[in-house]
């Protein structure tokens, strides 16, 4: 087992308040839910088992998340009407991430229903194409909006920009890269300072 | 590539910078040594993401020395010397430069292009040889993204497929890589980059484009009729949707990023991706935009 604490990027003499802060942080990044559809989700999930572990390892009074993984699309969820055969069989095709039979039986069926569209939806995201993928998952949702399943499908991807975005501003991006606003900061920071201005 | 993919700058720490430098100066002796001093024009900033990235992974050590060069005569510059990933990357800046230029001629029968193409392909033929297998396979999807354009392609997706799927072979198919869930995490990093290479680089030109006449993926996509619509309403009203592609292909490269164990380069590697694409994007997206104009 790799060293825990180099695992959950804390010092050796880490508190406990430091260890579940870092913890957290580092479930939120490689949480199931940033890599559904992912063809990396097998990755960041042995990432999350591997900071479960070192978490356990780590905490005094361990209480062990186990967080599920299984984004299974054979159960279809919140759909009123009873799914037919052909969806069934496109979202076994999803689950065993067979695309090209999944893309051949989508292009088969006659039925555009939301439930077409919000399979073909997921089929382009997880193709890596995403224009098409939230046009189609957008359809489903405005042709059925009461189904949480396509919602939070939508949902995950309109969320995506956002999260990155606020990943990099956590990093000091700063998007009015304005010299002169700076300069002004720099004069008021010295007039606080300096008596003599 | 086109030279979009590059830190910043500004919130690059000293030693950081220094390195960055170094594997710039590296990729063009790189060049020169193998290639003669022509093909060094070619260089440009997205092949040190590609070199320090591999660098990152193979765990090799490379050195730092300090060497005279010929644009800069006097002060001697750091540069990274003993290391496959540069050499690697080298190689892969050429091809691309090169089949740019033959794509330049084509399309817009560029002299300049012609010019290049004919000087660089006796200089570049030992790549060409030694690179045939990936050769092929750019160019077999050069030519499918040339039928695409061709036919007024009004998908964004299909039509910068191609592209992706060459930068994809170019990070994740070379010998540097032992481990298959590296090679499938720079799969990942290789498409998506393609991708938002292709695409923020479609709307860069729109203006050169529409003045030119010439297919562009944004008027096919949006359907843009030139003289119903001016060009920057054109831009304004597709603007949030191409943001939104562009983050996207960001977030999955940072979500790839994020899961390789990165024996070196790490601080530089995460300000390119978080704050130089991030960067980038919003530059490209805002050029012309008056509105934003006025607080630069």
């Amino acid at each position: 087992m790799k060293n825990p604490y180099e695992v959950l990027g804390v010092s050796q003499n880490a508190s406990q308040d430091e260890i579940k802060t870092a913890y957290k942080e580092l479930v939120k990044k490689y949480h199931p839910d940033r890599y559904q559809n992912n063809p990396l989700a097998d990755l960041a999930q042995e990432k999350l088992q591997e900071i479960n572990e070192a978490y356990d390892a780590l905490a005094k009074n361990a209480n062990s998340n186990n967080f599920n993984n299984s984004t299974s699309y054979q159960s279809a969820g919140g759909q009123s009407t009873r799914p037919t055969q052909e969806f069934m069989e496109v979202r076994r095709y999803l689950d065993l991430g067979n695309l090209p039979a999944a893309e051949q039986m989508l292009a088969q069926i006659s039925n555009r229903n939301a439930e077409w569209f919000f399979l073909s939806g997921i089929l382009s995201y997880r193709k890596g194409w995403y224009d098409d993928a939230s046009a189609k998952i957008k359809t489903a949702v405005s042709m059925d909006p009461n189904n949480f399943e396509y919602q939070r499908a939508l949902n995950t991807i309109v969320n995506a920009g956002p999260a990155y975005r606020n990943a990099s501003y956590g990093r000091g991006y700063n998007r009015n890269d304005d010299m002169l606003c700076k300069l002004l900061q720099c004069y008021i920071c010295t007039d606080c300072l300096c008596p003599c201005f | 590539m086109q030279g979009y993919v590059i830190a910043e700058k500004s919130e690059l720490k000293m030693y950081e910078y220094d390195i960055y430098s170094a594997y710039y100066c590296g990729i063009c002796k790189s060049i020169g040594r193998r290639y003669g001093q022509i093909p060094r024009l070619a260089l440009n900033y997205d092949a040190v993401f590609l070199a320090m990235l591999l660098s990152a992974i193979v765990e090799e050590r490379p050195i730092i020395q300090k060497e005279h060069c010929l644009v800069h005569p006097i002060k001697k510059k750091n540069i990274m010397r003993n290391s496959d990933a540069i050499d690697y990357a080298a190689d892969t800046m050429l091809l691309l430069a090169y089949y740019k230029l033959k794509d330049d001629y084509s399309d817009e029968k560029n002299l300049l292009a012609a010019f290049g193409q004919a000087i660089a392909k006796p200089l570049l033929h030992k790549l060409f040889h030694s690179e045939a297998e990936r050769c092929q396979k750019i160019e077999a999807h050069l030519s499918q993204l040339a039928d695409l354009e061709k036919q007024n392609c009004a998908s964004l997706d299909q039509v910068a497929e191609p592209f992706a799927k060459i930068t994809e072979i170019l990070f994740s198919e070379n010998h540097l890589i032992v481990k298959e869930s590296d090679r499938l995490i720079l799969k990942q990093i290789g498409y998506h980059l393609g991708k938002w290479i292709y695409l923020i680089d479609a709307f860069d030109d729109l203006e050169k484009d529409e003045t030119k006449n010439v297919y562009n993926p944004l008027f096919s996509r949006f359907s843009y009729k030139k003289g119903a619509e001016s060009l920057p309403a054109f831009k304004i009203r597709i603007e949030k949707q191409v943001e939104f592609n562009l983050l996207q292909y960001l977030s999955e490269i940072s979500k790839a990023l994020a899961l390789l164990e990165l024996k070196q380069n790490k601080g530089i590697l995460e300000n390119i991706i978080y704050l130089g694409l991030l960067h980038q994007t919003d530059k490209v997206l805002q050029k012309g935009n008056t509105k934003h104009e006025e607080s630069l």
